[in-house]
């Protein structure tokens, strides 16, 4: 009870002590907890991006297969599991039901309203399934079935493909085997209706559904055969001797695979740029509470040297102390937790409200999240108390330092005596450090946050233009981040809007190309573009042909497969076109380019042969020939027959289509023109045929359109409806990105201006106690006949010398880590050099060998493997994306000294506002506290 | 010639008020050597603070020959103190982290004299062996003789000592006292010396006795 009144009386006489104390603890432990609660939300919303695009699961492998799940799975593998119970229904409409021990199991699928069961008696299921019983309610009504009652909690989505596309098309897939009567042999099917908690019945299978597999490690830059993933896992089985079913004991469910644990890297990357970061603030706080300490300490010696003669045990003090202790970090981490969860409460609020991102917030349940990252209170909570300990015994070091001075032979001089005057090596010391810390810590902030920016701003957020036929792949208009060829920018090259129709899927059988889908009939004609101002368009007809003699300069001549294939477009063609087939006529691979008269307009200054007559090209009389590469094979005036498969099925050559064009002018394209006028001209590799796309169109080729538009200013509202274009801009991916950077940027910012607060406040906490420690000195001086102006003047230069020292220190560091991030660059470019020649000497390997891999490849792929996680490794523990080495020190360095100078000085003179003319009392007040 | 005009001080506002000096009216002519008493608590020290310039008065003023010190800025009243003023503590306040030596020609450094009367000193006031040493190693008497020594090291015109022979034996007191004496005697300096010693007060000159504030 005395002790506690003795602490109290303290606290209340030192209450800015307790204040700052306080302050700082309390504030370090809302930013961790805040920091970590912003990560969480990250998490999450990562995983559902990516539940979003593929879904969660790669791989689903039955539950007897013991054997091939402990060949692919390591101890980080996602494990989810449904039960399949049997069948239930209504009447003959049976569908298998699974159990669902969790619903985050299934939270790949897409949910179109409600969620998924969690307790008996729920249920979930696909709205087509639903239809099939003639169920037309709603969530919450009630729906009985063979097996019993159920409420229908939810319904999965089935229909209208949306972007879980792969997901879904897979268990679309997987239902329809179930009704397959050919395939009866397949023994396991997917579950279309889901039912929560748990069940007496022994379920007939159970599916493991899995992710992070052990075996795909193959590298990042052999794209193609992730792909090839169920080839390889076969390889693999068998290498292992391990036989299996792929057919019927397993799904790949995804398109493609993409692993899970990117998230868990992101964040942890993430984790890994702040670090330093975190370091510098837990240093920086932990020097604010010694340097509050340390007064504490200095002040309560008399308080303890008292207790203890009035005869209080050491022991008891130090409980009597220790208790304080304890309190201080319960009081800061509740307050702590509670001003973190409140700021974190308010940025997701802004994210999800006012940035309309995902609905997530840090205290979302998520069982991942759980799982693989720390708790944020706790990680708060601690920091705050280890950060409170190490003040304290800091403190505690440095109050028992003793500053003895060694005997001089001769009396030092003034300038010497001054030094050892004012000499307070325990503060300079703090205030050095926390200096130091906040210019490296805001130097460090400074480039982490221009080169991310910076990243972005230099490489732009853009779109891939695949210039390039690729033979049975879509047409990319996936947003990719910006990058080296063939790509454009939306911020450099002033692209505002970009649109783009579903890729047409084209395929090849042996070099004849034919359109597998009926897609490309979307997109939009002349008439709708001239209406468009500042567009450039762009569309391609990929499956035309020129109808030519054998010996024509023309290359890629169209040739069957085999003989079936042969057969397969004699019998569907018309008697006019099996007449072209079987003669001696070649049909000539011939992409014809699409593009509007504003564009074709711009093409004069590259004709190298005829001109162009915007009549002629208009009447279909003539067309242009675009050369990129070589000679054009066609001359000036030579007529042409063109052909088109019509696709009215999409498959095969329905018929034939040709027509009579003349050669206009030949356009030879130089490679350093405008990027958009190339683009927009060009289809396929060398050369290729231009139109426009209403000519194209009454010319008989079907799906004669624009397919991609570029447009300069924002056009969205004068799309016309119905084109099934697919809109990219400038502002949605600057969006996007903020929304991706925004927490990250954000939390750094954070972090940044704790550091400085707690760390200035050191430091001026450190300027003011010096000269308080010292006003005895400074009125002695003063009543010997120094005047006050002089002290301030010293006592300034000596505080000024600790910026200088601070800045250099900070800059020599900040120097120095770029030396490491460089070496770490230099040495991942060896690997990765390495790694080159060991894929290089890989692919010649895989020259001659046909389906799978030999055991001397998979050992091989193995290596690669292994240098590939390594420059990995360098790449992130280095920072290499960053690049910071690049980024200028010198001039955030400045900017900082300078400030901590200014500072310095304004707060050296505001500390000797305490000594008035009265130097009497300042000398006995001075005397008291020696 | 120092002067004061109804010289008062008082500390702090309201109930809790010290009248630590009224309205005291003094005129200590130069080459005159002057003792203060008083009870403890009587304002001797506050005096002497005035006199010296370390503290304002809240009223009143103080002149040494026409020239009033309350008109002068921080930086001539330092340079005043330095050069006319020799002030010895009544708790001797050398600095600790100086040793004796330094501590006693700290003022001359200051005054960028080289202190040449410092050695004579030493041996006047017995501290030869002692001054490399610091403030902590000395003894109370030792401590005195060093401050007094630093007071003497610009060989100022006025000497204000508050309790300078304090903490020493009947002794070194004497010594100390008839030190002071030569300085007034032979050099002319005005001497003013507080003390509860009746013997001290009774060498000097002229005894001001202070009693609440007021001279009696
Ligand atoms: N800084 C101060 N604040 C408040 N009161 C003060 C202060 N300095 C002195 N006093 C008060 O003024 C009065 C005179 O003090 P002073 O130090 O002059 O006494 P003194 O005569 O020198 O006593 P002593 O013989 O004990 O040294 C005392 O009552 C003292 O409490
Ligand atoms: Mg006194």
């Amino acid at each position: 009870m005395t002790s506690l009144y003795i602490l109290n009386k303290y606290w209340l006489k030192h209450k800015k002590s307790f204040a700052t104390l306080l302050f700082s603890g309390t504030l370090l432990c809302a930013v961790i907890t805040c920091l970590f609660l912003n990560f969480r939300k990250d998490f999450i919303t990562d995983i559902d991006d990516v539940y979003d695009k593929q879904g969660r699961q790669t791989l689903l492998v039955t539950s007897d297969r013991t054997d091939v799940i402990d060949l692919v799975t390591k101890e980080d593998t996602i494990r989810g599991e449904i039960d399949v119970l049997g069948r239930t229904g209504i009447g003959n409409d049976t569908f298998e039901y699974g159990i669902l021990h969790d619903p985050e199991d299934l939270a790949h699928l897409p949910l179109e309203s409600g969620r998924l069961p969690e307790k008996e008696g729920e249920l979930a299921a696909f709205r087509s399934v639903l239809k099939t019983f003639g169920f037309f309610g709603d969530v919450g009504d009630k729906i009985t079935l063979d097996t019993g009652t159920y409420t229908l909690v939810g319904i999965l989505h089935d229909e209208d493909a949306d972007y879980r596309d792969g997901t879904r098309m897979h268990i679309q897939q997987l239902y329809d085997d179930v009704y397959d009567e050919n395939q009866k042999e397949i023994r396991y099917y997917y579950p279309m209706l889901f039912i929560g908690g748990s069940s007496s019945k022994t379920p007939v299978y159970t599916w493991v559904m899995l992710d992070n597999i052990k075996y795909v490690t193959v590298p990042d830059i052999n794209r193609d055969r992730y792909e090839k993933f169920h080839d390889e896992f076969n390889d693999v089985l068998e290498s292992k001797g391990i036989e299996f079913d792929t057919e019927r004991d397993w799904q790949y469910i995804n398109w493609e695979y993409y692993p899970f644990w990117s998230v868990a890297k992101t964040f942890k990357q993430n984790q890994h740029k702040m670090m330093p970061l975190y370091i510098v603030s837990c240093l920086i706080a932990s020097l604010s509470v010694l340097a509050v300490m340390r007064n504490i300490f200095a002040e309560r010696e008399n308080t303890i040297r008292m207790l203890r003669k009035i005869g209080v045990s050491k022991r008891r003090i130090t409980v009597m102390y220790t208790i304080e202790y304890i309190c201080l970090a319960i009081i800061q981490a509740a307050a702590g937790i509670a001003i973190g969860s409140a700021a974190h409460f308010g940025i997701s609020s802004y994210q999800t409200k006012v940035l309309s991102g995902k609905k997530f917030s840090g205290f979302t349940a998520n069982r991942f999240a759980d799982r693989l990252l720390p708790n944020s209170f706790v990680i708060g909570a601690a920091i705050s108390a280890g950060v409170l300990l190490a003040g304290y015994f800091l403190a505690a070091i440095l109050s028992n330092i003793n500053t003895s001075c060694r005997r001089k032979k001769k009396a030092a001089s003034l300038w010497r005596c001054a030094g050892r005057i004012f000499r307070t090596r325990a503060v300079t010391v703090i205030q050095i450090t926390a200096l130091t810390l906040i210019c490296f810590g805001t130097v460090y902030g400074y480039m982490l946050f221009h080169s991310t920016e910076g990243y972005y701003l230099e490489n732009g957020v853009g779109i891939t233009l695949e210039n390039e036929e690729d033979e049975g792949k879509f047409i990319p208009y996936l947003v990719t981040v910006f990058g080296k060829n063939g790509q454009f920018d939306f911020d450099k090259d002033d692209i505002e809007e970009y649109y783009c129709t579903d890729g047409i899927r084209t395929v090849t059988t042996g070099s004849f190309v034919y359109s597998l889908h009926s897609d490309h009939f979307n997109g939009i004609d002349d008439t709708a573009v001239d209406r468009l101002s500042g567009v450039i368009p762009h569309g391609a007809l990929p499956q035309t042909f020129i109808v030519s003699d054998k010996n024509s300069k023309l290359k890629s001549s169209i040739v069957y497969g085999s003989e079936e294939e042969k057969q397969f477009f004699l019998e569907n063609s018309s008697d006019e076109d099996k007449a072209l087939l079987s003669s001696d006529k070649v049909l000539y691979k011939s992409p014809i380019a699409l593009t509007d008269k504003e564009v074709t307009g711009k093409l004069s200054q590259y004709v190298t042969a005829g001109e162009i007559n915007a009549d002629k090209l208009d009447s279909g009389e003539e067309i242009l020939m675009i050369v990129k590469y070589g000679e054009s094979p066609l001359a000036l005036g030579e007529s042409i027959q063109l052909g088109a498969a019509e696709t009215e099925n999409g498959f095969g050559i329905g018929k034939l289509s040709t027509t009579e064009v003349r050669i206009g002018a030949i356009i030879t394209l130089p490679k350093n023109m405008d990027k958009f006028l190339r683009y927009s001209i060009s289809a396929g590799d060398d050369y290729n045929l231009l139109t426009t796309a209403s000519r194209a169109a009454s010319m008989g080729f079907e799906g004669a359109m624009y397919t991609e538009l570029f447009a300069k200013e924002a056009i969205g509202s004068q799309i016309p409806l119905g084109t099934g274009f697919n809109m990219t801009s400038k502002a949605q991916l600057r969006h996007e990105l903020f929304m991706k950077n925004a927490s990250f940027l954000g939390s750094m910012g954070a972090l940044l201006l704790l550091m400085s607060l707690l760390g200035f406040s050191a430091y001026f906490n450190g300027i003011g106690l010096k000269i308080r420690l010292k006003e005895y000195q400074i009125s002695i001086m003063r009543a010997i006949g120094t005047p006050i102006k002089r002290l301030r003047r010293r006592l300034m230069l000596d505080g000024l010398r600790i910026p200088l020292f601070s800045g250099a220190a900070a800059f020599v560091a900040v120097k120095l880590m770029q030396r490491i991030m460089l070496s770490g660059y230099n040495k991942m470019q060896e690997i990765e050099f390495s790694t080159q020649q060991a894929i290089d000497a890989f692919s010649s390997t895989l020259e001659n060998n046909g389906e799978g891999f030999t055991k001397a490849q998979l050992a091989q792929l193995d290596h690669i493997s292994e240098l590939e996680k390594q420059s990995n490794i360098i790449y992130d523990q280095y920072l290499c994306e960053q690049q910071m080495w690049f980024m200028n020190a010198i001039i955030p360095t400045l900017i900082v000294f300078c400030v901590m100078c200014v500072i310095t000085i304004l707060l050296t003179r505001k500390s000797f506002r305490r000594f008035t003319p009265d130097i009497a009392s300042s000398l006995s007040k001075g005397r008291k506290r020696q | 010639m120092i002067k004061t005009e109804n010289l008062t001080r008082t500390y702090g506002k309201g109930e809790g008020q010290v009248v630590a000096l009224k309205g005291v009216d003094l005129t200590i002519n130069d080459g005159e050597m002057v003792a203060i008493i008083g009870k403890s608590g009587s304002g001797k020290s506050t005096l002497l603070n005035l006199i010296g310039g370390l503290d304002v008065p809240t009223e009143g003023k103080i002149f040494y020959n026409d020239t009033e010190i309350g008109k002068m800025n921080d930086t001539e009243l330092s340079k005043f103190r330095l050069n006319n003023v020799g002030f010895v503590f009544q708790f001797f306040d050398l600095i600790p982290e100086l040793t004796a030596e330094e501590n006693i020609l700290l003022p001359s450094k200051l005054a960028k004299k080289n202190g040449e009367q410092a050695d004579g000193l030493y041996s006047a006031l017995d501290i030869n062996d002692r001054i490399k040493h610091y403030p902590s190693e000395l003894s109370g008497g030792q401590q005195q003789r060093a401050a007094i020594a630093r007071a003497l090291i610009n060989s100022p015109d006025v000497l204000l000592c508050d309790e300078p022979t304090g903490n020493l034996d009947k002794r070194s007191g004497e010594e100390v006292m008839s030190l002071l004496k030569t300085l007034n005697e032979e050099q002319g300096k005005t001497v003013i010396i507080v003390t509860h010693d009746a013997d001290i007060a009774g060498q000097c000159e002229r005894i001001i006795e202070i009693s609440d504030g007021h001279i009696a």
